[in-house]
């Protein structure tokens, strides 16, 4: 009940905001293609990688040994970094299903983790804190002791827990293997209303993409690990790496947004995408540990960040004609 | 726009300019504390004095009476509630938000001083609620629900018996960020509730539902005014959006206005018997009288904060400028000789 009143609202806003069409709607070949080219292999990846995932954990379990846990941990990665792709420009049924709030729910809990491994499956999945990479990663890593996990995984209860959480991941990206076809299928109706704000929609959660790029950047000149979304797993750069390709993934997709621009301004988005790129790739690999050492490195890639995401809202959000959600330069 | 750039062109439309070279006026500042913002430092403190740096955007400030403490809340999705020392310019306290809550920038205290109530949303069920604190530790006592959905801002209509609540009525959640997921059909409302039972008792709604209540102030005869925002899908409808509503007597009812406000009431102060909005999108101060009678709008560049002590109001500008207004004279004066930054939406009067 609770998931369908969002469902309802999201899709209710399509519907009502019907009768205020714009004239820049996409006709059904354009709104199609671009799911087809930017949005759907995401899934796809995502949904290879859960079952990846699902299928490690499982042998992990079965034989707890360092080599079953190494590629489980490699899975879990994979994972994520399909999950932080999509992510990065997320739209249609990921958002009406709330799969960011079921896969990766943040901050980790481990409390709340370490409480559940007693727990029933459904008691587990009823707490979006114990479902989810976040505490996958938790279990797989610890608080960044990896060397002591083998051992704790090798207690049935925990190990049933891991495996029960990457089951349930890779069941919950699943679920949406129809939630996308359907959505596929409404933007290529003969009705139009699905397409009405299809790019509004997704052009807003590609800028809330773009400023959680930035939070995922502490701002501190010495940050601890633990400032660090995925410090655990010592992930961090890949992990915002991945997210900013899913970002240029969807928005540069053939067809996709960029193409609907002129082309000074598609060339400037590819600029300016290029230099988020390569500033942010210039950071440590191991993020987490960097201290000080990155924070010049940090504070170029949130500016070439901000820099593209000031594009996106203020120069390509205007050539779309597109109505703008709240904004960070927004007060409230 | 700079300021300079701003008042030029208001002069080549020959734009009334009311009072903004007007003479006599008290130019002295009162203590203002308020946020500030840029993309790589957000700040909260006094606007003439040291700087606190907050772990993100502030928004809403709640000065503790009679100490040099305040609180600030996080905007929207807000993380984080700090507690600050605005005369020594540190950041004192923080707390995060409860499990599977977040802060929407606005917070009051219970008239003894002893409760902190922020506006927060259950982001498993998207309800708005009500968060109590102990106002000595930020230790969370219990939450009450608000009967409806993005709570803003809270003001007390009587003293720790009837509290007033700005549903803003857009959905948003963590994972989608500050992204509007229910435009075209948002659920609005003011609603006034019983404390400390939190007992509904009435809720105000306006035909509509695309005027997000955001913001309230009460006027010295009783009347609530509260700014509003629109979020229609055209950017052109904004034009004359309504910016101010007014619940008197009873009866809540959209206040007539001047054109071109832009749709954007970013903060609501009552100062005399008018009722002053900051209209940022529009670049004016908005007027009314506490009837709803509409007064000519002054302009300012990207009118942000407006803090009252029931006579005077002061302005702040999210271009930089800090502004004095006296409703008897409709004057409205530069503060100059200040730091100017990106002042956030609330400007806070020291007492």
């Amino acid at each position: 009940m609770k998931r369908l009143t969002l469902s309802a609202t999201f899709v209710l806003a399509g519907l009502l905001s019907h009768a205020h069409a714009e004239p820049q709607v996409p006709d059904a070949a354009w709104a199609t293609g671009w799911l087809d080219a930017g949005y759907l292999p995401r899934h796809a990846a995502l949904a290879t990688a859960a079952d990846a995932l699902a299928s490690a954990s499982d042998t992990l379990c079965a034989h707890p040994d360092k080599a079953s846990l190494e590629k489980t941990r490699t899975a879990w990665l994979q994972t994520s970094l399909a999950w932080r792709s999509l992510d990065g420009a997320s739209g249609g049924p990921m958002v009406l299903e709330r799969l960011g709030r079921k896969i990766d729910f943040r901050p980790t809990r481990p409390a709340d983790i370490e409480a559940s491994l007693d727990a029933s499956a459904a008691e587990r999945r009823d707490n979006a804190a114990t479902r989810g990479l976040a505490a996958a990663e938790y279990l797989l890593w610890g608080d960044a002791e990896p060397a002591a996990q083998l051992k704790r995984l090798r207690d049935p209860a925990r190990c049933q827990a891991l495996q029960a959480i990457s089951n349930q991941i890779a069941s919950d990206v699943h679920a949406l293997d129809a939630g996308w076809q359907s959505y596929r299928a409404q933007l290529g109706g003969e009705s139009d209303f699905f397409r009405q704000n299809l790019l509004s929609e997704h052009i807003n959660l590609m800028i809330t993409a773009l400023e959680g790029l930035q939070k995922r950047l502490p701002k501190d000149e010495a940050p601890k690990a633990a400032n660090y979304i995925e410090w655990r797993s010592g992930s961090s750069k890949t992990q915002l790496l991945a997210q900013i390709d899913g970002f240029g993934n969807a928005f540069f997709a053939k067809p996709g947004p960029a193409t609907r621009l002129d082309s000074a301004l598609a060339g400037k988005m590819q600029e300016r995408f290029a230099v988020a790129r390569q500033q942010c790739s210039t950071l440590p690999d191991r993020l987490e540990t960097s201290g000080a050492g990155s924070h010049s490195a940090r504070k170029a890639c949130g500016k070439a960040i901000a820099a593209l995401k000031t594009t996106l809202q203020d120069e390509v959000a205007v050539e779309l004609d597109l109505t703008l959600g709240f904004t960070e330069g927004d007060g409230d | 726009m700079d300021r300079r750039r701003f008042l030029l062109s208001m002069s080549a439309l020959a734009l009334p300019l009311p009072a903004l070279a007007a003479t006599g006026n008290d130019t002295s500042l009162p203590r203002l504390l308020t946020a500030s913002w840029d993309e790589a430092e957000p700040l909260a403190g006094l606007v003439d004095g040291k700087r606190i740096a907050l772990p993100g955007r502030g928004h809403g400030i709640v000065p503790v009476p009679g100490t040099t403490e305040a609180f600030i809340v996080s905007r929207r999705l807000g993380r984080w509630l700090a507690r600050v020392d605005w005369r020594q310019g540190q950041l004192l306290q923080r707390i995060d938000a409860e499990f599977d809550r977040h802060f929407f920038g606005h917070a009051i205290l219970s008239p003894d001083g002893k409760t902190l109530l922020t506006t927060e949303n259950n982001d498993e069920t998207s309800q708005g609620m009500i968060g109590r604190y102990d106002a000595r530790t930020l230790q969370r006592i219990d939450e009450l629900p608000t009967f409806g959905i993005g709570p803003h801002e809270l003001l007390w209509l009587e003293p720790g018996k009837i509290l007033a609540v700005a549903n803003g009525g857009i959905l948003t959640l963590p994972e989608t960020g500050r992204t509007k997921l229910n435009r075209g059909q948002m659920l609005p409302s003011l609603v006034l509730l019983e404390w400390p039972s939190g007992k509904l008792l009435s809720e105000h709604v306006l035909d509509d539902k695309a005027l997000s209540i955001r913001h309230l102030a009460r006027c010295r005869d009783g009347t609530l005014g509260i700014a509003l925002q629109a979020e229609y899908p055209e950017a052109a409808a904004h034009r004359n959006a309504p910016l101010l509503a007014t619940l008197r007597d009873g009866v809540f009812r959209l206040a007539e206005q001047p054109e071109a406000l832009m749709g954007y009431g970013a903060s609501i102060a009552a100062a005399g018997d008018e009722f002053l909005v900051s209209a940022m999108r529009g670049n004016r101060l908005a007027r009314w009288r506490s009837n709803g009678t509409p007064l000519p709008a002054l302009a300012v560049p990207r009118p942000a904060g407006i803090a009252s002590d029931g006579r005077q109001a002061w302005i702040s500008s999210e271009a930089g400028g800090l502004y004095g207004y006296t409703p008897e004279t409709a004057a409205l004066f530069e503060l100059s000789g200040l730091p100017a930054r990106r002042w956030d939406n609330h400007l806070v009067l020291l007492r």
